[in-house]
């Protein structure tokens, strides 16, 4: 499954994330837990919390991160 | 072009020329972690901080004096990785790779430990002394987050120091740090790290506390919360600016400068001349000695006092990104990302540090366009408390009709943009900062720095303008460039001839667009009609001389050119649309 396909609320592993400048140095990290807080409205971006932290990340590199349950 | 100093000093400049005496430090680290804070305090310097990723956009230097020993101190943007995205985290890299710095003071991010330390091992290859620094262990404590800083210093082969920089717990060890570094000078040579194994090690956490402000910080982000906020947050920001400023002007300084001051300059400059031009251009219908005190001081100031008040809370609350990110999916219809609110807000304030604000963004193509939208369609602090001043007696709702306007322009603006400009748009990545109180010493001391810098930029650039008008309304060259204007002013735009002052001032500031209206007897339609170009109208001359500065000469004309034509444009079809309506109905 993809972050777009998340539920709130649970949590997940990230499997795999695509290799993207932006994402260099984020801190996200494969085989890190996340959760998906919100889904911004207007078709916003999708709001993730890491340990505590919160980050806005647009849709269309939420098709790209790929996630399991835990 | 883009990478310079507050000053205007380039990094390729500060590169060939600066010849350094004082051991030199940079000041590396994520952004939002505290390093323009600790920069304050160590150099005394004051610089723009605030609660949101991309608060720095260049650098600044500064003299630290360490109880007699002296050294230079370099505070670059923060950045998450050595692999640029945006023309400020070019910045930080260039100085990394080009400069040869005595030492890094590297600041650590307490709450996210892991995330500081992938780039603290890219810097540390470089095999430069490091000082860490730990920052934001109170917030850590708060989320339940404890690092054994013992066995951290052991892991990064450097005595780590923790602070909480804001309160100034930790700055004196680390003070003392840096002088031993200066005075015993090591070579070094850093392993390689293993972060799993030291957050594994370093790091435990407990059930944090969810406070109010956790809780808050979350509901300004849910659709369903979220948006009720940002509309509250909107007009308590309205009425703090409109009401606060409007008692102030009304209860203690328009009756200051109208039954005080002015009769007292107008008896002493009578005494001195009589009746005349020069009489008339000091204390006559637009007479220097009155409208240069009554302009700026009385009618504005007030404004944006009680701007720079709310501007300075929401900075250092972290609420902006929160925003951002909940208008994002609009703001992406303009091709650009939910994080642009913060430079759109800044321009509320002013537009040139909203435009240079814009270096965090990741490609050219948004760039421009933010920079072409607060130059058309965001009305400063200056102007925005002369359309208080203009419309806020006549007509509240037609003021706020104004604003709603400027918003739908500024859209308007930006999805015509992003169709004509080539170039692609970056995705969405934003960092969301935990929701804070401001500190009350912070948010006192930008207010004063920044009602300061009012008073000092605006006023001598008002002056002129003032002086401009003068000479031209007592001379009479006012009436034969009005005649010449007519046409436009007059036939187009519906307003009265003596309305060209407004536009030949409007070149100067903004506000002068929009304070000449205030002295002619105007309709409500023709109240509205100039409001409306005067919103649209050209950039001041600072903002032309940023966007020519940020962009090259041809940007900068083209963006400035563009908004007189519609200003022009727009205002002209208000008017007769307006007209049409009324003729009908």
């Amino acid at each position: 499954m993809n972050l777009k396909q998340a539920d709130t609320g649970k949590e997940y592993r990230i499997v795999q994330l695509p290799h993207l400048p932006i994402l260099k140095g984020t801190g996200l990290k494969e085989g890190e837990r996340i959760s998906l807080v919100t889904v911004s409205p207007f078709q916003g971006p999708y709001i993730i919390c890491k340990k505590g932290r919160h980050y806005a990340i647009s849709r269309e590199i939420c098709e790209l991160i790929r996630l399991e349950e835990e | 072009m883009g990478c310079c100093e507050d000053n205007g000093t380039c990094v390729h400049e500060y590169l060939s020329e600066s010849i350094e005496t004082n051991p030199t430090f940079l000041l590396f680290g994520n952004p939002n972690v505290g390093k323009s804070v600790i920069f304050s305090k160590l150099t005394g310097r004051a610089v723009q901080t605030a609660n949101y990723v991309g608060t720095t956009v260049s650098y600044t230097k500064g003299e630290m004096n360490l109880y007699g020993d002296r050294a230079t101190l370099i505070d670059v943007p923060g950045i998450y990785s050595l692999n640029a995205v945006s023309e400020a985290e070019r910045v930080a890299i260039e100085f990394l790779e080009n400069t040869n710095p005595s030492g890094i003071i590297f600041v650590l991010d307490a709450t996210n430990l892991s995330q500081s330390l992938e780039l603290f091992q890219e810097v540390r290859e470089k095999q430069i002394p490091i000082i860490p620094v730990l920052n934001l262990t109170d917030v850590a404590q708060r989320k339940g987050i404890h690092i054994d800083v013992q066995k951290l210093s052991t892991y990064l082969e450097e005595r780590v120091i923790s602070t909480v920089a804001i309160q100034n717990i930790g700055l004196k060890r680390l003070i003392g740090e840096i002088r031993l570094s200066i005075r015993q000078p090591n070579e070094v040579s850093y392993k390689p790290l293993c972060i799993n194994e030291i957050m594994q090690d370093v790091q435990t956490e407990t059930e944090g506390n969810v406070t109010f402000l956790d809780r808050l910080g979350l509901w300004s982000m849910q659709s369903k919360t979220g948006i009720p906020i940002a509309f509250l947050v909107l007009a308590l920001s309205f009425a703090i600016v409109i009401g606060g400023g409007k008692a102030v002007r009304s209860v203690l300084l328009l009756p200051l400068v109208n039954d005080v001051y002015a009769p007292w300059i107008t008896k002493v400059v009578s005494y001195f001349l009589e009746d005349g031009l020069w009489h008339n251009i000091l204390v006559g219908e637009y007479g220097v000695f009155i409208k240069g005190i009554e302009w700026p001081f009385a009618l504005i100031l007030p404004y944006v006092f009680f701007f720079y008040i709310v501007l300075s809370f929401l900075e250092d609350s972290g609420y902006m990104p929160r925003l951002g990110a909940l208008v994002d999916g609009i703001l992406r219809r303009m091709g650009i990302q939910g994080s642009n609110v913060v430079p759109f807000m800044m321009g509320y304030g002013c537009a040139v540090p909203a435009i240079i604000g814009t270096r965090t963004s990741t490609s050219r193509k948004e760039r421009i366009i933010v920079a072409t939208v607060v130059s058309v369609a965001i009305p400063c602090a200056s102007q925005t408390g002369a359309f208080i001043a203009l419309l806020g007696d006549r007509s509240i709702f037609l003021l706020i009709v104004m604003f709603i306007l400027s918003l739908l322009f500024a859209f308007s603006a930006g999805i015509l943009m992003d169709r004509f400009l080539i170039g692609e748009q970056p995705p969405t990545f934003m960092e969301i900062p935990h929701l804070l109180i401001p500190e009350r010493k912070t948010v006192v001391k930008k207010i004063i720095g920044r009602t300061k810098s009012f008073m000092i930029e605006a006023e001598l650039p008002m002056l002129a303008g003032i002086l401009i008008a003068a000479i031209v309304v007592e001379t009479g060259f006012l009436q034969g460039i009005s005649t010449f204007m007519e046409p436009v002013i007059v036939n187009w735009l519906g307003l009265p001839k003596e309305a060209t002052l407004a536009l030949l001032l409007g070149f100067i500031r903004r506000e002068l667009a929009v304070l000449p209206l205030l002295e002619l007897p105007l309709s409500i339609t023709q109240l509205f009609i100039g409001s409306v170009v005067a919103l649209l109208y050209l950039p001041c001359l600072s903002v032309f001389g940023v966007l020519v500065k940020e962009f090259g000469v041809k940007t900068g004309v083209v963006i400035s050119t563009s908004t007189i034509v519609l200003a022009l444009m727009i205002g002209g079809v208000f008017n007769h649309g307006i007209r049409l309506v009324q003729t009908l109905f």
